[in-house]
């Protein structure tokens, strides 16, 4: 999959929990430029993604999004590319 | 050694000054380990044996971690690392707590408890510092930071002698890179550090050791006082921790700036704070933010797929941690039990109250929520300073019982809350006009530096020179 249909898809994701149909992403956007984002929903989103996308991530993996890209990065390395 | 006593003001004179004679960073590093030392020495000999274990296995293993990390090795160093930090804290600050506990169990069932007592002096600064390195090699398990390899920088992270008694509790990414510039004399740092101290002293033997004369008076005899001047207590106590504490902070911070180093903020205005949820990212943010970084996240993300429920499990277990850091005391782990269960309602029904406050003016619902944090934050601090837990139940017995307010000596109850609200402009000033009210611009330094001359006059006028201790210190 490529990268920038990961963002696509990423997007309605982020849309849905954070219930917000305006949110727009790019592989830089972290938590500070989203408000609904922070540490009490961000669980909830990586599981929404991990279901999404039908993968596993490590908690390694998880400890170390920093931003989008980083999500991005590590699903393309688990969905191919 | 108390920050508040001239002793101290020699002895940092001194620092300064030997600090900007030396050359060259690593003379400059080892002044201020040599001084973190000599502040532990004023305690005991042992505070100094085991920070400098602690020290030197946190650097060794930190390397060794990074070099093996690919192999099963680096994982078993790793969670060593972890054991060894987690049971030297657990051993010196909670072993008799958990021992007493357990002959309560096994009372019950009467066996005779096969542990033996052991007399702990508890090392200064340690609950602070343990979770610095803790913090330090999960950053490097995850990648997140190299291992330091200068000896000395790191001794400097974990000694470095402002922070050493009662925090902030830097981070290793925050903190040791500050440790590797070149140091010079600069007016700035000077000034903006001078400052600091100037308004922390305030907040301190000002604010902060005035009220504790009223909230000593109270809770020396709670039987004895009515509902209304047990209210007022609670709610001088809950300013004088703030002052205590914000004010420790803010000198700790003044110094290592002089120094040219700078330490976290450790709090941001909370009693602005219009949830609990917010509160706790307000207040006492160095603890807070490595609580959530290093235990509530981990734990959130492994029981994701828990829901609503996995959350709830994270928060509980992370203000249980929050809770009994501060002491080996049920009272404190009450307090973070208590935080924990108002944080699951504020989760529970977030949607259900953004549905509600949706159509209502936003600035009345918003003064609401940080009227309603505040009561929750005055009531849960009760066990926080009750001596006894039985206090703390006769405090809530008493909390609604008749009878005259007593303000004790009147002068010292004026002060007291001439002082909050001093502290509670400056906080509100700069929460919604983002300015501060002890900054004045003009191109005159006499002008500029008169609020902070008028704040050393009031501390000179006002202050308390015989308060002592500052709360945070035995934690």
């Amino acid at each position: 999959m490529e990268k920038h249909e990961i963002l696509n898809q990423l997007t309605g994701i982020f849309r849905e929990v954070f219930q917000n149909p305006s949110i727009t992403i790019n592989p830089a956007t972290d938590a500070s430029e989203i408000d609904e984002w922070d540490s009490l929903n961000h669980a909830t989103l990586v599981s929404k993604v991990e279901k999404h996308f039908n993968i596993r991530f490590k908690l390694s993996e998880m400890l170390n999004f920093k931003n989008v890209g980083n999500m991005c990065d590590a699903i393309e390395k688990k969905v191919g590319g | 050694m108390l920050f508040n006593s001239l002793y101290f003001l020699f002895f940092l004179t001194l620092v300064i000054i030997t600090y900007y004679l030396l050359p060259g960073n690593t003379l400059k590093q080892i002044i201020l380990i040599a001084a973190g030392g000599f502040f532990l020495l004023q305690a005991t000999v042992l505070s100094i044996v085991i920070i400098s274990v602690i020290a030197l296995f946190n650097y060794f293993i930190g390397i060794e971690i990074d070099k093996k990390r690919d192999l099963i090795i680096g994982k078993i160093l790793f969670l060593t690392g972890i054991a060894i930090n987690v049971g030297n804290l657990v051993f010196f600050k909670y072993y008799n707590f958990i021992n007493e506990n357990i002959s309560a169990v096994l009372g019950i069932f009467d066996v005779t408890n096969p542990l033996p007592f052991v007399h702990i002096i508890l090392p200064l600064g340690i609950s602070f510092y343990t979770f610095s390195v803790l913090g330090y090699l999960i950053d490097i398990r995850l990648k997140t930071l190299k291992p330091e390899r200068s000896f000395f920088a790191f001794l400097n992270y974990v000694f470095y002698f402002s922070k050493l008694l009662a925090g902030p509790i830097e981070r290793a990414q925050h903190f040791l890179p500050q440790t590797h510039e070149n140091k010079t004399l600069k007016w700035e740092n000077f000034s903006i550090g001078g400052k600091l101290i100037i308004w922390g002293f305030f907040q301190k033997l000002v604010i902060a050791d005035r009220i504790s004369i009223y909230v000593d008076t109270i809770y020396g005899n709670v039987e004895m006082h009515s509902g209304i001047t047990i209210i007022v207590c609670l709610i001088l106590y809950t300013f004088q921790i703030y002052a205590d504490f914000s004010g420790y902070t803010d000198i700790a911070r003044g110094i290592a700036r002089i120094l040219g180093y700078d330490l976290m903020e450790n709090f941001r205005r909370p009693f602005l704070a219009n949830s609990i949820t917010e509160f706790w990212r307000r207040w006492h943010i160095s603890l807070s933010s490595w609580v959530n970084d290093y235990i509530y996240t981990p734990l959130s993300l492994t029981y994701r797929n828990y829901g609503i429920y996995g959350i709830i499990i994270a928060i509980f277990i992370s203000f249980f941690i929050v809770g009994i850091w501060h002491g080996a005391l049920w009272a404190f782990v009450l307090f973070g039990l208590i935080q924990g269960i108002i944080l699951t309602i504020e989760v529970v029904t977030l949607n259900k109250r953004k549905k509600l406050f949706k159509n209502l003016p936003r600035s009345p619902v918003h003064v609401a929520g940080i009227i309603i944090t505040f009561i929750l934050i005055v009531l849960s601090l009760v066990f926080f300073r009750a001596p006894t837990f039985n206090t703390a139940l006769l405090v809530f017995e008493r909390i609604t019982s008749p009878g005259d307010f007593f303000a004790g000596t009147i002068a010292i109850f004026l002060y007291s809350i001439a002082g909050i609200a001093i502290l509670l402009t400056h906080d509100i000033i700069y929460e919604y006009f983002k300015r501060d009210i002890l900054k004045i611009r003009s191109k005159f330094f006499i002008i500029r530096s008169l609020p902070y001359a008028t704040l050393i006059i009031l501390i000179l006028m006002f202050g308390v020179f015989d308060g002592g201790q500052f709360i945070y210190f035995k934690f």
